[in-house]
């Protein structure tokens, strides 16, 4: 890393000649890779990042400039070339401005670990495939190939700005990912799945992942056997846990600030009106332990913190970073994330949720005479119209679940859907997290819910 | 010394050592300019390069680094170990004594980047418009013999109009065609302008715009991804030679496709990119192949290798395309209208990484339509979704348009894929009512 004199002197300088804010984000990743194919391990890989990245801010004008070139003439040009920028999109009188910095410090413990990664050694992290691929082959479904990955990350950035602001995070994460294909001659599904730890592996103490794994496989092979889904509209029952993601598209994205000051939301000029039904309060939280999307700061150096989005149907308020939140008249609210160095930072969600209500889950799928439940979502898009992909569904009939289906697709307009919410379950469940892909790069999220019900929706499908 | 020169003197220090010792070094230089209304509002400018090796003397391990400070040998012989840790003997293939290099290309004055923009608001003023400039290196190196490097520079204009993007690219500025951004936005602005309707499910023809027959590529490309195939899988298995879509339908893969950008020379294992026929008026004919896949498959590289296929992004070397591209036909987009008369224009469609199936071709594609009655476009339909498969698609082609939409891979940039409009004989539709 930097010597703090060495990036004390650089904002100083680009603040200074830029008459602008400035901030440096400086990384340093090692990631670790085991592949077990086959019952041996078939490969091994580890990748080291370094980078810095420099945004200087000034009136609505903004310069993102970034290089893995982290020695002093290397940030040098760096800095040259986002002035040398600075100047065509906007001039302006140079002014002098000393940066000091004083480091800011949060809670720990969003993502523990207990001994170093390094230390840990490869024995224990194969014994983790061995299990995994262990238990695949014991449970009871016919596999066509299937391979697991060990990935382990260890991110360590500092963000420093002309403000004077200092704020140094550590975020590690361990993830076992699982890919397989059921079937049999007469078709083939093709899968992956991850059980993801903010965490050390030393966290891995329970054989969870075992039996995520296990289900992942016997669902699968369900789902595989299953018949098509008639398209249509029909009562859909979502299930509480990582069904969550539909508050993550349909109306997460669509409250990042990038999303209002651009015009492409339906919750713009909204505030404190009702957009949602009154069961509906949603939660973007970045602070809550042992969660994927949490951490101690966000990448533009803000401390995280619960942000409450829609309380009871009325809308109250957005995911903020420094540049969006302001173009819209707010602050950041520990909302601006990004993947690395190499993308600016912008409004992005952490761990979404919808907060529990008090309706009876069973009473949900008794009182409908046909519906769909939705026990696993797959990827899917957000905006004003979203769509997801259902990974396990089922078809209710007379208030029972009657038989597995496959191949439905969710369609609908967020802010329509929020509004046929008629349940909210009592009891929510968290998840163990995915990335979320937007301008910023890939982001850990985590999206959960109790069991709900939308008394309507579209469901794209075959014939 | 440069990054490269220090790898090359180690490596030809190595030289006569067993096994495979070798680099590939990507670069990416670019910058940016985003304006709308008269005024810039975002710049960027970035450096990066990574360092990518695969080493050992028995079995190949994988190390990748950005910390160009390193010494060599600390780079491979990390790799060379992470293969001792597999414990699994085989040498993989490699490029042997070759040698090429080409000048290494410099970014514009950024003051040109900002004319180029001044340039196109006037031409799009309602638009917001991105201006890039990128230079993409390559180079591989290993201790026998091998040392390749490439640069290529290319420019691209993105016009983001009522949220949809309109991308066009070309090797200098004063290729790029501002003419066919200002009419793909014209059609849209057509379709947007329709009043609001309802549509019911069935199976209709159908128009599909380029924008949505480049949605398809940008993930069912790997249909024809080699390394599906070594396992004895594949959809597209014993059809080499077969009818496989309609004979107005040909695809390729074009390393250095003249007038446009993303040209890459070399690819990541320092093979030459071919031109790859991948289906030749409607019939199989080829497959995208890395030196490892045609190890395997007992054929010859492609020059496919890279390190960035959809949303991964790989250690090892990957079978990703370059400019994957559906060859246009005759027609314009009015003239298909005509010919469709009454069915769906499908202009939209949306969540690509997850409506396909890259292993199958099937799909479930939310979209929007505009419904067409006696050639002309009638009423807006919101919220449909296209479910078949895409291999039914290129069957059922009846004609196609003169202009080719352009898409890039979002954020990694690393090989675009291009296709005109196609009037298709039936589609299944999950209507909105």
């Amino acid at each position: 890393m930097l010597t703090i004199a060495a990036i004390e002197a650089l904002l100083s300088d680009t603040a200074s000649r830029g008459h602008a804010f400035s901030e440096l984000f400086v990384e340093d990743k090692a990631e670790r890779e085991l592949n077990y194919e086959k019952q041996a391990l078939a490969g091994a890989q580890t990748m080291h990042s370094r980078g810095a990245g420099l945004r200087l801010i000034r009136d609505h004008h903004v310069i993102y400039t970034y290089t893995n070139d982290v020695s002093e003439p290397g940030l040098k040009q760096l800095a040259d070339q986002a002035l040398a920028l600075l100047q065509i999109v906007g001039s302006a009188t140079p002014s002098d401005q000393a940066v000091t910095l004083q480091e800011i410090h949060g809670k720990a413990g969003s993502n523990p670990m207990q001994r170093e990664l390094a230390e840990i050694g490869n024995r224990r992290k194969l014994d983790v495939l061995r299990e995994i691929d262990a238990a695949v082959r014991s449970a009871g479904v016919p596999l066509l190939s299937h391979g697991v990955t060990y990935y382990e990350t260890d991110q360590r950035v500092w963000i420093a700005n002309s403000e004077g602001t200092l704020a140094k995070d550590r975020r590690v994460n361990t993830r076992a990912r699982l890919h397989y294909t059921v079937g049999d001659t007469e078709g083939a599904l093709y899968e992956w799945a991850d059980f993801i730890q903010p965490a050390g592996l030393d966290t891995w103490q329970s054989e969870e992942y075992i039996a995520f794994f296990q289900n992942q496989l016997k669902t699968a092979y369900e789902t595989l056997r299953a018949e098509p889904l008639k398209p249509g509209r029909m009562p859909v029952v979502l299930a509480a846990g990582s069904c969550g993601v539909l508050w993550h598209e349909c109306c997460g994205h669509t409250l990042e600030a990038a999303a209002i000051a651009s015009g492409h939301s339906d919750f713009i000029g909204k505030r404190d009106t009702v957009v949602a039904s009154p069961k509906v309060t949603i939660v973007d939280d970045g602070t809550l332990p042992g969660l994927y999307g949490s951490s101690c700061f966000d990448d533009e150096g803000k401390l995280r913190q619960r942000n409450v989005l829609i309380e009871k149907g009325v809308l109250k308020g957005y995911l903020c970073d420094r540049v969006h939140g302001r173009q819209i008249g707010l602050e950041s609210n520990g909302c601006g994330r990004r993947q690395d160095y190499t993308f600016a930072p912008t409004s992005r969600m952490s761990n979404t949720y919808l907060a529990p209500g008090c309706d009876d889950e069973e009473e949900m799928i008794r009182s409908l005479g046909e519906g769909l439940l939705v026990t696993q979502l797959g990827g899917g898009s957000g905006g004003p119209i979203f769509s997801l992909a259902c990974s396990r569904a089922y078809l209710i009939k007379n208030g029972q679940i009657d038989r597995p289906v496959k191949n439905c697709m969710l369609t609908g307009r967020g802010i329509d859907v929020m509004k046929k919410i008629d349940r909210v379950g009592a009891n929510i469940k968290t998840e163990y997290g995915s990335f979320c892909g937007a301008s910023s790069g890939l982001v850990p999220t985590t999206a959960f819910q109790p069991q709900v019900r939308i008394s309507e929706m579209i469901i794209g499908g075959e014939a | 010394m440069t990054v490269k020169e220090r790898y090359e003197a180690y490596l030809r220090a190595c030289a006569g050592r067993p096994g495979l010792w070798e680099v590939n070094g990507e670069t990416r230089e670019r910058q940016r300019l985003t304006a709308q209304g008269g005024t810039y509002s975002q710049a960027s400018v970035d450096h990066q390069t990574v360092l990518y090796a695969r080493a050992g003397e028995t079995s190949v391990g994988y190390a990748v680094t950005q910390c160009l400070e390193d010494e060599p040998e600390k780079l491979l012989e990390e790799a060379a170990e992470n293969g001792r840790l597999t414990g699994q003997a085989g040498m993989e293939p490699c490029q042997e004594a070759r040698v090429s290099e080409e000048e290494k290309q410099r970014l514009s004055n950024p003051v040109m980047i900002a004319d180029l923009a001044r340039q196109g608001m006037k031409r799009l003023p309602e638009a917001e418009l991105t201006i890039e400039e990128q230079i993409r290196g390559q180079w591989v190196v290993n201790q026998k013999g091998l040392n390749r490097q490439s640069s290529r520079r290319h420019f691209a204009v993105q016009a983001q109009w009522k949220g949809y993007p309109f991308i066009t690219s070309a090797p200098a500025p004063e290729q790029i065609e501002w003419a066919g951004l200002q009419e793909a936005i014209e059609q849209m602005r057509k379709n947007l302008e329709q009043p609001s309707s309802m549509q019911s499910s069935g199976v209709y023809p159908a128009v599909l715009s380029g924008y949505v027959m480049a949605k398809f590529f940008i993930t069912a490309w790997k249909l024809w991804d080699a390394r599906s195939y070594v396992g004895g899988g594949g959809v597209l298995r014993e059809r080499g030679g077969t009818q496989i879509a309609s004979s107005l339908v040909t695809l390729r893969d074009i390393p250095v496709w003249l007038g446009h950008g993303y040209e890459a020379v070399l690819d990541s294992e320092g093979s030459d990119g071919l031109v790859v026929d991948l289906v030749k008026q409607g019939v199989q004919t080829g497959l995208l192949h890395t030196l490892q896949t045609a190890a395997a498959l007992g054929a010859q590289t492609t020059g496919n290798a890279g390190r960035t296929a959809g949303l991964v992004k790989g250690y090892r070397t990957i079978v990703t395309p370059k400019n994957w591209v559906m060859e246009p036909g005759q027609n314009t987009e009015e003239e298909l209208l005509a010919q469709l008369g009454e069915g769906l224009y499908i202009f939209d469609a949306f969540d690509e990484f997850h409506a396909i199936n890259p292993a199958s071709g099937d799909f479930n594609f939310p979209c929007n339509a505009v419904q067409i009655r006696r050639g002309k476009r009638q009423g807006l339909c919101r919220q449909l979704t296209i479910s078949g498969n895409i291999l039914q698609v290129l069957a059922s082609v009846e004609a196609l348009g003169n202009r080719l939409y352009e898409m890039p891979l979002i954020m990694q940039d690393t090989y675009q894929v291009a296709a005109p409009a196609a009037l298709i004989s039936a589609i299944h539709v999950t209507g909105s009512v």
